[in-house]
């Protein structure tokens, strides 16, 4: 009784959209955590990064928050709810909610820039209109306004991931999870995908970054959470990367 | 509800779909073409055999005799009775004068004179009744044989038999290589929606990832079994109307007789109950077919 009272002042005091894990682990196979135990809270308009090495339960914390996988033990809650209580027709809505960034891009190789971002909001059912008009307001934003009609294989690893990006904010998501997204990329176009997320973190979104580039996390200064072997071992209102002793 | 622009996207991604799926598309619409096809060419055989079986089941006659002495009053209420039964497609009287002029045909000129004025058959005045369903005859011999007035009912049970029997067994082959036609064109295509599906595997997994509903996923799918089901309808169709003229004709040249026997169904008649049931089934194959296999193989898909 007192933990839920306690969880539900939590609430109250973090304004939406907000991320809470509540003593969440996960076993992929029975009596093995992959996370054990996680507590944190993300606020409105940060930015944070997740990191440590891997197998350390970041890709763990990220299909969580997006709803790919449910916790065995413990609570996730975004803006409020309940993630393992969305019922299957909820998890699409709430999945319009976030804008999500993987390290392999996942473009379709089929279709143009323009098409891959259109792509993002014809799937909730845009209005064409509409899509005509904000897919090159995106192109614009990450930089891309000349190549809309480049497919992905005519584009560099950067150019992709900007793709992406612009695929991934289309919708105005109030929350952006990145999946390692300069893990496929060079220093320098990994640092023009940063500052990216900098920018868009900047106009108001919540921006979750995994990843184990410690140059780019000790450079920014951002909050960072550091896991290790499933475990939370610390977390950082400003620093740097930690790197975790065996 | 669906937008109307996301109707016109998911038709869009349906055609699509054909278009880069195109060796199974084609096989699955080939498949269902020779299905539907063979359909066709059964069900000419059966509704025209039905057609054939009808128009002679139509000559095969009840008698019914009266008692001795009744009235012509009486003779009108058994008529009446007859009438109200619903297998029955046509009756007849046949006064004892009649029957024996009928009956003169059969006899040479010296054995109808030995019976000089007089009237051998003058106690077989009589009903002819005919049926509209031979399998009926039994339920009205037994009725006729319990009305008032009826002395004998004569009845051709071999007849109404044989044919109440091909009808039978035409029946069950006909549901029988129906449900193997349905089997066979449903797991093709299941096989197309499938290999659609692992082309797309990326498309899909991302779709769900950026939030599409279950409608927005699947719709393309089924567009693509409805689709394949309708092209796979419509070919058949079309070589079955162009043949089907030709080959009665043909037959009927071959195998007339003076009799006219051999009669076919118009091709009008035919094609009034083929067209509907022949889209119907190849529409529906391809419904079902790709909505079974999308359940199970978008659970596969994260």
């Amino acid at each position: 009784m007192n933990d839920s009272y306690e969880l539900s002042s939590d609430l109250e005091e973090l304004e939406a959209p907000v991320i809470l894990f509540d003593k969440v682990s996960k076993e992929y196979v029975k009596g093995i955590h992959a996370i054990e135990d996680i507590s944190f809270k993300i606020r409105k308009g940060e930015f944070v990064f997740i990191v440590g090495s891997s197998g350390s339960g970041k890709s763990t914390l990220i299909k969580m928050m997006m709803r790919e996988i449910k916790p065995t033990n413990g609570r996730v809650y975004v803006a409020g709810k309940e993630l393992s209580r969305l019922r299957k027709w909820q998890i699409s809505k709430y999945r319009r909610s976030i804008g999500v960034v993987f390290q392999d891009f996942r473009l379709l190789h089929d279709r143009n820039v323009f098409d891959n971002v259109a792509f993002a909001q014809r799937v909730i059912e845009t209005p064409t209109k509409k899509i005509r008009r904000q897919t090159p307001r995106m192109l614009s934003i990450v930089g891309l306004s000349e190549k809309h009609k480049s497919f992905p294989k005519e584009l560099s690893g950067g150019e992709q991931q900007r793709v992406a990006l612009a695929r991934a904010l289309v919708n105005n998501p109030s929350i952006l999870l990145a999946d390692e997204p300069t893990g496929n990329l060079d220093p320098k176009n990994s640092w023009e995908i940063m500052r990216l997320l900098e920018e868009v973190n900047r106009r108001g979104t919540t921006v979750v970054v995994v990843t184990h580039n410690h140059e780019i996390v000790d450079a920014m200064q951002k909050r960072v959470i550091t896991m290790k072997n499933g475990v939370m071992i610390s977390d950082n209102e400003k620093g740097g990367y930690i790197h975790a002793k065996n | 509800m669906p937008r109307i622009s996301t109707i016109g996207y998911s038709v869009k991604q349906g055609v699509k779909n054909i278009k880069r799926n195109r060796m199974f598309s084609l096989a699955s619409i080939g498949t269902m073409t020779a299905c539907l096809f063979l359909f066709g060419i059964f069900y000419f055989i059966v509704a025209n055999f039905q057609f054939i079986v009808k128009n002679a089941e139509s000559s095969v006659g009840v008698t019914v005799f009266f008692e001795e002495g009744i009235s012509e009053s009486q003779i009108a209420e058994i008529g009446s009775s007859i009438k109200m039964r619903a297998e029955v497609s046509e009756y007849k009287y046949m006064s004892a004068e009649e029957t024996w002029e009928n009956y003169k045909e059969k006899l040479s000129e010296e054995a109808i004179a030995t019976f000089g004025d007089d009237n051998p058959l003058e106690n077989s005045a009589h009903y002819i009744v005919y049926l509209n369903d031979v399998s009926m005859q039994d339920a009205l011999v037994r009725y006729l044989e319990e009305l008032d007035g009826v002395r004998q009912v004569n009845d051709s049970e071999e007849i109404a038999g044989i044919f109440s029997g091909i009808n039978r067994v035409v029946g069950y082959v006909s549901i029988a290589i129906i449900a193997i036609l349905i089997g066979v064109a449903m797991f093709l295509i299941s096989t197309t929606v499938t290999t659609g599906i692992s082309v797309r595997k990326q498309e899909i997994s991302i779709m769900k990832l950026i939030g599409a509903t279950d409608f927005f996923i699947r719709a393309p799918f089924i567009v693509e079994g409805v689709l394949i089901g309708t092209i796979g309808s419509l070919i058949p169709l079309t070589f079955l109307y162009g043949m089907y003229h030709k080959v009665v004709q043909y037959i009927s040249d071959e195998f007339s007789n003076p009799y006219q026997t051999l009669q076919f169904l118009e091709v009008g008649t035919v094609f009034h109950t083929l067209v509907p049931v022949s889209l119907a089934l190849g529409i529906g194959i391809g419904f079902l077919g790709s909505y079974l296999t999308l359940g199970k193989q978008l659970r596969k898909i994260n």
